[in-house]
């Protein structure tokens, strides 16, 4: 037994293996209603679903990582994807989804909402000049996403905004969105007709060709935003003329 | 694009023992840790609609189990980061194996999360490098290092004197 499998084994050691999934707990907690299954066929009924389970999620999950490890991107100077979609995915997708991607002057209102486990930071943009999808006013106001917590990942952090106030946004509007406050917006900033690609709210894509970019951007204060899009790949600007043809209307 | 309740239940049912594994290792209590797995699939289970297939469910939920469990060790007055929560990590079960769990302790946050994702959570490379936003071979890197810093302290510790 070599050294590192000595340091696996007992690494194994700690380890407690307990039957006390309950999944009928989870739906409680979540306030609902467990499917009500007849009592009588009940522990038939799970096991073979367990057995189903296994039999559908093993090979998955096998196959998701054969794929995530043999479906690299060719070298990129890009950011790295950050477990997010990558952006020209995303973008194609939003006028199918019913969202717009907006080019506008954004600043933080102040007003923040909070509903369960989300805070909502209220951003008002001028000068929008809408790039793909429904076309939007001149003036809006748009709701950033943040957890109460700080984010622990670039993912999960809210998007940033160049220090003028320029960005670039995907505004999902309130009925989809299923919030009560209003659209939501995802942002990058845009610095110099150059949109900064970062995994902040998932503005990254290896596959696109970047330049480095190092300078002051703006985030929603206490989300730390900032450190972690830095420390999760860090910042590459793309011209917005480029950016312009991964759009669904061009 | 939403998550369904479907999916989620799902991943539940294929996954739980690898969310409590790692969730385990951060709590330091197999009991607190399934607390924390149910409370994240609860909330996954919620907040479905603002799942927008930006990454993988299971990573979202991962996520998610993590803010739980650091919403469960801060204080008011105060909020743990990551890092912080990683660090302080009590592991379950020390007497297990005293010399390791000493060990394990002295490893910076970073090496620790990587070694509580692969060996107690039984994440895959892959799966590891898109949930700490870093690259597979990073992970393999950080591994072998960690794996390296462990040895030379259990030959250290369990040398005869």
């Amino acid at each position: 037994m070599s050294d590192a499998q000595m340091i696996e084994e007992r690494l194994r050691g700690f380890r407690v293996d307990a039957d006390d999934a309950d999944w009928e707990d989870v739906l409680r907690r979540a306030e609902m209603a467990p499917k009500r299954v007849p009592a009588r066929l009940s522990r038939r009924r799970m096991a073979l679903a367990l057995v189903a389970c296994i039999a559908i999620a093993a090979p998955a999950i096998v196959l998701s990582g054969l794929l995530n490890s043999s479906h690299k991107p060719a070298a990129s100077t890009g950011p790295t994807s950050s477990g997010c979609v990558p952006l020209r995915s995303r973008l194609q997708a939003t006028t199918r989804s019913g969202q717009s991607v907006v080019e506008a002057v954004g600043a933080l209102t102040g007003q923040s909402k909070t509903q369960q486990l989300t805070i909502y930071h209220e951003m008002r943009l001028r000068t929008v000049r809408t790039l793909s999808g429904k076309t939007l006013p001149r003036n809006l106001s748009g709701w950033i996403q943040t957890s109460p917590q700080p984010a622990a990942f670039a993912a999960d952090a809210p998007g940033l905004w160049a220090p003028d106030g320029h960005l670039i946004a995907i505004l999902t509007p309130a009925r989809l969105a299923h919030t009560p406050v209003g659209p939501l917006l995802s942002i990058a900033p845009l610095v110099h007709g150059n949109v900064i690609l970062n995994s902040a709210a998932c503005w990254a894509d290896p596959s696109l060709p970047t330049s480095a970019f190092t300078g002051r951007l703006q985030e929603v204060p206490g989300s730390n935003a900032y450190t972690l899009a830095q420390r999760a790949g860090g910042f590459h600007a793309y011209p917005l003329s480029q950016l312009l043809r991964l759009l669904p209307s061009h | 694009m939403a998550a369904s309740t479907e999916a989620i239940e799902a991943l539940y049912r294929s996954r739980y023992a690898s969310f409590r594994g790692g969730m385990a290792a951060i709590t330091g209590s197999y009991e607190t840790a399934r607390d924390v797995v149910h409370e994240a699939f609860a909330q996954a289970l919620r907040d479905r609609e603002q799942y927008r297939g930006e990454g993988s469910l299971a990573a979202w939920v991962w996520r998610i189990a993590f803010r739980v469990a650091l919403g469960s060790r801060s204080s008011r007055r105060r909020e743990l980061t990551l890092d912080e929560l990683v660090a302080a990590a009590p592991l379950p079960s020390p007497e297990r194996d005293p010399s390791l769990a000493e060990a394990l302790k002295r490893l910076s946050p970073q090496r620790r999360l990587i070694v509580f994702l692969r060996h107690f959570a039984d994440l895959s490379y892959a799966e590891i490098a898109s949930l700490c936003e870093i690259s597979e071979g990073t992970v393999a890197a950080t591994l072998a290092h960690a794996h390296a810093d462990l040895l030379k302290d259990l030959q250290r510790e369990e040398a005869p004197r």
